[in-house]
């Protein structure tokens, strides 16, 4: 019994159990995580797949369908005043929640006034793009936008497609506007207008716009809902603000730059 | 009126023994006697009323998430390791308990036997501190609740013993002495105590 | 309590358990986690597959070890380890099984808290080999497993007509004729049918009777 009790070896003993057992549990833990925090967002994550084509409006799908689908996709944080990819790992990527850095004085930082065309006020320093690839290449990117609406806060995606220059899909999930009218801009036969459209011009500068009156020769117009002009006029303005300088516009040009 | 509607409801509608049926291996083993019943009772609502306030210190400011800000080091979710840390916050305290208990009221100690160390163990104690979590408890409030559930398992344990006592001198079918009755018993003071579900202040 | 020969021959050691020394009707022990869980028959099965899954590495894992470990650290070494695998095992039901996780929410990690657990552990992965040790938790967790299984489904079947989720029963309020049982709603009713239970397994084994002083 004395050999066994030696201080050296209950030292050597306890050490070795709590370094394995921790490796497990970290190891178990970190792998897990993401999959975890996939099904917190679910909602949100829904979303994504129906802006990104991986799911239909109308479809319903069991939380795990939501989860495993979104898991295809690459999300990643970007800088965007850096305008660059932010290399954190996967854990704290998955758990990153832009509406609490927006609120966050010290994740976001006031808009200067000449740049705040959608009267956002400030924005957050990190935003989450999930990149769809296929063959080792990026088939497309999916950006996350919100903005003022005329009476509630509208959060919605943009798709645009490998060029980085074309709009793919758009698609406001989440908004409080007026029942019937304003929540056309979920109606499918307004979204489908924004495919094809070119967001930025060849040289990167930014072209989208939803047409106003007298912009009827415009072939990058997306029509304005008849009603509901309050509302598509703040979309036209935050999404451009999003896609523009201020936004994402740099950012993308640095990945069209590198692809 | 918060924290007496917290103490309530654990002592009486969400009863950890009888609602939750935490810590039932000790509830049925030492309730052969209504003084050792007692003590077991005192000694649990002491463990909790000091636990659940310490793992809420411990969870705060150091496992869940962001609770290592004033480190600088926000960005960590230690949540998972509750587990372990507040077993050992409970380990270290029924140590105390058991030299206090030495020292002070061995007879009681003596009793107890091997149940005051197993208490490291015990689900209720436990589980008070899990449900703490879960509630997003502040400190008094933990503090109240730990009181409040110990208390309640406290109270269910004696109830519990003082009705076997009596059971003793009854005619229990063979097959059913001993375990058997003890679960019907439970059952029915568990049906009991179901009855004030929904009272508030 | 009384105490029965268990002969520690390999099929023993896997057989005894499910009735002869049954962890919850003759030991007494994981009620913990066990009866609250048992209102529906999804939870029971997952919670068994998770004290299950606890214990065999509980007494794996202490087996291997039992030759280096140390006297005076011994319980709290043991505890870790059911720690880790209860860690482990709720961190993977979260990310699987969530709906199922937040219905067993604390339960989970009162596994470490089980019983059962530390039971087995202390009294035979420290005296025993890997593959003995491995059959006696397997054992042991069935008959815990069997216990709660049937309980859940007693209490689902009687307290909502279904089964796993699936109406078996007509209803009477859709036009049926099975009236469903409030009781089995309730935690209560878990007591009133593991006493039954204990009671049927001892009218067919006397020996696991106690006298009349309840010893």
């Amino acid at each position: 019994m004395n050999q066994r009790e030696s201080v050296g070896k209950t030292l050597l003993v306890a050490v070795s159990v709590a370094f394995v057992c921790s490796l497990i549990v970290s190891s178990v833990v970190y792998w897990l995580r993401p999959i975890q925090l996939a099904y917190r967002s679910v909602e949100q994550n829904r979303a994504v797949l129906v802006a990104a084509g991986l799911a239909e409006q109308s479809e319903t799908l069991a939380d795990r369908d939501v989860v495993s689908r979104f898991l295809e996709l690459d999300l990643q944080l970007v800088d965007l005043d850096a305008a660059e990819f932010v290399g954190a790992d996967a854990s704290m990527t998955a758990s990153y929640d832009y509406r609490s850095a927006a609120e966050d004085p010290i994740a976001s930082r006031p808009i200067t006034p000449e740049n705040d065309i959608a009267s956002l006020g400030g924005r957050p320093h990190l935003m989450p793009v999930y990149l769809q690839r296929d063959d080792g290449g990026l088939a497309g990117i999916v950006l996350p936008v919100y903005g003022r609406g005329m009476w509630s806060t509208i959060h919605g995606y943009v798709v645009l497609e490998s060029d980085l220059l074309t709009i793919a899909n758009a698609w406001f999930y989440e908004h409080g506007e007026t029942p019937g009218i304003g929540d056309r801009i979920q109606n499918p036969n307004w979204t489908t207008q924004w495919a094809g459209k070119k967001a930025y011009h060849e040289d990167g500068t930014l072209r989208f716009r939803i047409g106003g009156p007298g912009d009827a020769a415009l072939p990058e117009r997306i029509d304005s809902i008849t009603g509901a002009s309050i509302t598509v006029a703040a979309i036209d303005r935050f999404v451009r603000y999003w896609l523009g300088d201020d936004g994402y516009g740099p950012f993308l040009a640095n990945l069209r730059r590198r692809s | 009126m918060d924290l007496v509607n917290i103490v309530f409801r654990a002592i009486f509608v969400e009863n950890l023994a009888l609602n939750f049926l935490l810590g039932m291996c000790t509830y049925i083993a030492v309730s052969q006697r209504v003084t050792t019943a007692i003590g077991l009772a005192i000694a649990i609502t002491l463990v909790q009323t000091i636990t659940v306030p310490l793992n809420y210190l411990l969870y705060e400011y150091l496992l869940g998430p962001g609770a290592l800000d004033w480190l600088g080091l926000g960005g960590f979710d230690l949540t998972f390791l509750r587990f372990v840390t507040f077993i050992g916050i409970i380990a270290a305290f029924v140590q105390i308990l058991e030299l206090a208990l030495e020292r002070y009221a061995p007879r009681l100690q003596h009793a107890l036997g091997i149940y005051l160390p197993l208490l490291t163990v015990n689900c209720a104690i436990l589980g008070a501190s899990l449900f703490m979590v879960q509630r997003n408890y502040g400190f008094v409030e933990s503090a109240a609740y730990g009181f409040g559930s110990g208390a309640g398992w406290g109270l269910a344990i004696i109830l519990f013993a003082t009705i076997r006592e009596r059971i003793r001198e009854s005619e229990v079918p063979a097959g059913l002495r001993g375990l058997g009755i003890a679960f019907v018993v439970t059952g029915l003071l568990a049906l009991g105590f179901a009855g004030l579900r929904g009272i508030e202040f | 309590m009384a105490s029965l020969p268990q002969q520690d021959r390999p099929p023993r050691v896997f057989v005894d358990p499910l009735i002869e020394t049954n962890p919850i009707t003759l030991r007494v022990l994981g009620l913990c986690s066990a009866l609250a869980v048992t209102s529906s028959l999804v939870p029971a099965l997952i919670m068994s597959a998770a004290v299950i899954a606890v214990l065999s590495f509980a007494n794996v894992a202490v087996s291997l070890l039992r030759h280096v470990m140390p006297p005076s650290i011994r319980l709290i070494i043991e505890v870790t380890l059911i720690a880790t695998a209860v860690i482990v095992v709720d961190e993977v039901l979260k990310a699987f099984a969530p709906d199922v996780s937040s219905v067993l929410s604390v339960f989970v990690g009162l596994i470490i808290t089980n019983c059962i657990v530390l039971a087995r552990v202390e009294s035979f992965a420290m005296h025993n080999g890997v593959w003995a040790s491995l059959l006696d938790a397997l054992g042991n967790g069935l008959g815990y497993s069997w216990i709660l299984v049937l309980i859940g489904a007693i209490r689902e079947l009687l307290g909502f007509g279904s089964l796993l989720g699936y109406k078996v029963l007509p209803l009477a309020s859709t036009g049926g004729w099975f009236e469903p049982n409030r009781l089995m709603l309730l935690t209560p009713s878990a007591f009133f049918i593991l006493a039954v239970l204990v009671w049927w397994i001892r009218e067919r084994r006397p020996a696991q009777r106690k006298d009349a002083q309840g010893r």
